[in-house]
């Protein structure tokens, strides 16, 4: 079958990768096994793979260094695999660069899930289409155009940043954005660097959009890294 | 203003002189006019001796010191000879015989004042010695109540103010290094006093050369103001105390040594206490060992139970797999990821072990919202068991909580794991978080067979259950962590059978002004 789409794995771990590779191929795509960074840093150029899946402790070089040559010279999509508990790994992973991170453990679904909405991210990137003047997941709809957000056909009145902090996030729907990245994207690259504001206009805004703010639908949160918006249908 | 003036009237010793001249010069004279009229009414002249001795005692009850005393006496003899003796109203000492009477009424009055002031001063010092008494017991008893370092270090500051009735300074360690110290003063300009680097490098020559140095002493230091005393036994410095009297006074022999009984008051209540903190860290410190030795017997037998299975089933399907059947080898599988899922489980709670017991480390605690930290260890429950129910609810308010949120996400993750498999009932768990007084209160409750009473002393011990299986393996140490990470930040945390059947394990996290967890 011609056109598969080319998933690089860096992992050193036979046990990890194979089940991936087997995973990827089941459904239709094609892996790519690199077992150490070297290998991986000059499979990268010749195979052009059109996603990375990236394991933070490898034996001969830190994860976070290859992020960083990838990142160089390509904005390739690349999707972090680590432990948890590690979440300033992962916040530094991210803020460089990386589109996502998967904790270990995980199941098959998620990581295809993972998989598909770098994927499509990177697409609207590539093709330089506009992102789409509506954004809808399960009951929350947001127009961008009118500034208007809605749950369940019923309007819901968003202040000023509730509103950017809201349409930043479904704007890059299904990603994790760090808290770092969203204070900057608002306030400014000299904002202070200190969360808690925008935490507390995120519990606002979850009163107001979610029916049960413990248990919410829309915005997730992943604690100590930053926000996910659902991007389900 | 007005302190000034006060302070100012108090020091002015002329004011006492002149009440004290008044007093004698009015006793004197109506000693006097009693004698006239006493020698008028031709009374017998021996009298008048007896009018004037009344007079001089009188005068060294009423004024302080020998002095007036005296004076008066000396007056009373030229009184006599003066008004009552031949030549009338002109002196003459030369009569014979008088300069004996004088002697003797002068050494007579001498000897009156001389006792009065004694009984006076014997009474003042009674007096003071029992106020003295008094203050000393109040500081004791004050003392024994006192619970932290910072509070014992006042009340004594306190003390030294109210018994001396002086400015005090109180430094904890070196007055250099200035950790903490704590000020009484009386006015403005004596705590810039105490806050001079003259001051401050007296009270550390105190400290350092474990004797008192100052003012007041004899070695005094040029242009010092205050005395400073160390707070140390032989073993151990504890700090310096800073007295600054209000007028130069020679510190009396006295005040010296009731201010070293004050001293050693103040060195028992900060013995006391620094014994109170190590048997308290000694108590953390057991508290942890058990813990850890409870940990590693139960991972002995807790890891090895599903990595058995494991073995075994894999073992199974990888050399019979095709003779035991599609349905028999799907159930194996199944039992592969139950275990497997369980050992992860049990590695994450093991991470969160090392995290408070991993030495010098303190917890990292911050600032959470607790929707957050609740909704992520419900997402997480729900990914292991999908078919679980859950209800959860959180107040409408938003709570901030200081805590570390992947220990508290430990803690919910194990509770509700507990409920889920543990209760033995279809029926869904809940989670309720509320605002109470003493904190964020998390409740979860199942509808299942609740939990043995006998257990409930002791079941966050992390004793292994009697004749446990390995449906019921795991609890015990799941909850000797949970009880670990909630003591870990000041919390507590207590389970209890519900009325209308199930259990109930809550757990209270301090909101604000919860202290730092630190070794």
């Amino acid at each position: 079958m011609p056109n598969k789409i080319k998933v690089m794995i860096i992992e050193d771990e036979d046990a990890i990768s194979n089940f991936i590779a087997t995973t990827l191929k089941a459904n239709t795509y094609a892996p790519l096994v690199a077992k150490t960074a070297s290998e991986a840093l000059s499979m990268i150029p010749s195979h052009c793979p059109d996603l990375v899946l990236l394991d933070l402790g490898l034996p001969d070089m830190d994860g976070i260094e290859i992020l960083k040559k990838i990142r160089e010279w390509s904005s390739i999509p690349v999707i972090v695999v680590s432990a948890r508990g590690e979440e300033s790994d992962k916040v530094e992973a991210l803020d460089l660069g990386a589109d996502d991170y998967i904790c270990k453990p995980f199941g098959t679904s998620e990581l295809l899930a993972r998989i598909r909405t770098a994927l499509r991210h990177s697409a609207k990137n590539n093709n330089g289409t506009p992102a789409s003047e509506v954004f809808s997941t399960k009951g929350l709809t947001i127009d961008f155009g009118k500034r208007q957000v809605t749950v369940d056909g019923k309007e819901v009145h968003l202040t000023q940043i509730e509103f950017k902090i809201v349409s930043l996030l479904a704007k890059s729907a299904g990603r994790v954005l760090t808290y770092d990245f969203i204070i900057t994207e608002l306030w400014g690259p000299y904002a202070v660097k200190d969360n808690q504001i925008l935490r507390v206009n995120m519990a606002n805004i979850r009163r107001k959009l979610e029916k049960n703010p413990a248990f919410p639908e829309y915005i997730f949160t992943e604690v100590g890294i930053g926000y996910r918006m659902s991007d389900e249908p | 203003m007005k302190k000034r003036i006060k302070k100012f009237l108090n020091n002015f010793d002329g004011l006492a002189l002149f009440l004290d001249f008044t007093r004698t010069l009015f006793v004197y004279m109506i000693a006097t006019c009693f004698a006239l009229l006493l020698n008028q009414a031709s009374v017998m002249n021996d009298n008048i001796f007896g009018v004037y001795m009344l007079g001089v005692a009188l005068i060294s009850f009423m004024t302080s010191g020998y002095i007036w005393g005296i004076l008066a006496s000396i007056g009373g003899v030229i009184g006599v000879n003066f008004f009552f003796t031949f030549p009338y109203f002109a002196l003459n000492f030369t009569i014979t015989g008088y300069p004996i009477t004088f002697s003797i009424m002068l050494l007579m009055s001498v000897l009156v004042s001389a006792l009065t002031a004694k009984v006076k001063k014997a009474a003042a010092i009674s007096a003071a010695g029992k106020k003295r008494a008094e203050t000393l017991n109040e500081m004791s008893t004050a003392m024994l109540t006192a619970v932290d370092v910072d509070t014992i270090i006042g009340m004594a500051a306190d003390s030294f103010h109210a018994a001396n009735q002086c400015s005090v300074v109180l430094y904890l360690g070196s007055p250099m290094e200035d950790i903490k110290h704590v000020v009484r003063v009386s006015n403005e300009i004596d705590e810039q006093v105490f806050s001079s680097i003259l001051e401050k490098q007296v009270a550390c020559r105190a400290f350092e050369e474990c004797r008192p140095v100052g003012a007041e002493i004899e070695n005094a230091t040029r242009n010092c103001k205050g005395t400073y005393f160390p707070i140390a036994t032989e073993e151990k410095k504890y700090g310096v105390v800073g007295l600054l009297f209000d007028d130069t006074k020679l510190l009396l022999e006295d005040t010296y040594s009731f201010i070293n009984v004050m001293i050693s008051q103040t060195i028992l209540a900060l013995e006391k206490q620094q014994a109170n903190e190590k048997a308290q860290r000694i108590l953390l410190e057991t508290e942890k060992e058990k813990m850890r030795s409870n940990l590693l017997r139960a991972v002995s037998h807790d890891l090895r139970t599903p990595l058995t299975g494991i073995i075994g089933s894999t073992t199974t399907l990888l050399e019979n797999g095709d003779e035991i059947g599609e349905e028999a080898s799907r159930k194996m599988l199944t039992d592969i990821q139950h275990d497997a899922e369980w050992l992860i489980h049990m590695v994450e709670n093991l991470l969160s072990v090392t995290r408070i017991s991993g030495g010098t480390t303190t917890l990292k605690k911050q600032e959470e919202i607790i929707e957050e930290v609740v909704s992520e260890a419900v997402s997480r429950i729900r990914k292991r068991f999908p078919g679980s129910r859950i209800n959860v609810e959180v107040p409408e308010e938003m709570l901030l909580v200081p805590m570390d949120a992947t220990l508290i996400e430990q803690v919910l993750i194990n509770l509700m794991e507990n409920a889920i498999r543990h209760s033995g009932s279809p029926l869904p768990i809940s989670l309720k978080v509320s605002k109470k007084k003493s904190g964020a209160v998390f409740t979860i409750s199942d509808h299942g067979k609740g939990i043995d009473p006998s257990r409930i002393p002791d079941i966050f011990d992390g004793k292994p259950q009697k004749g446990s299986s390995d449906s019921t393996r795991g609890i015990g140490i799941g909850l000797s962590i949970c009880k670990s990470i909630i003591l870990a930040h000041d919390g507590k945390i207590f389970v209890k059978n519900n009325l209308d059947g199930g259990a109930s394990f809550s757990f209270v996290l301090p909101m604000k002004g919860g202290k730092e967890y630190a070794q």
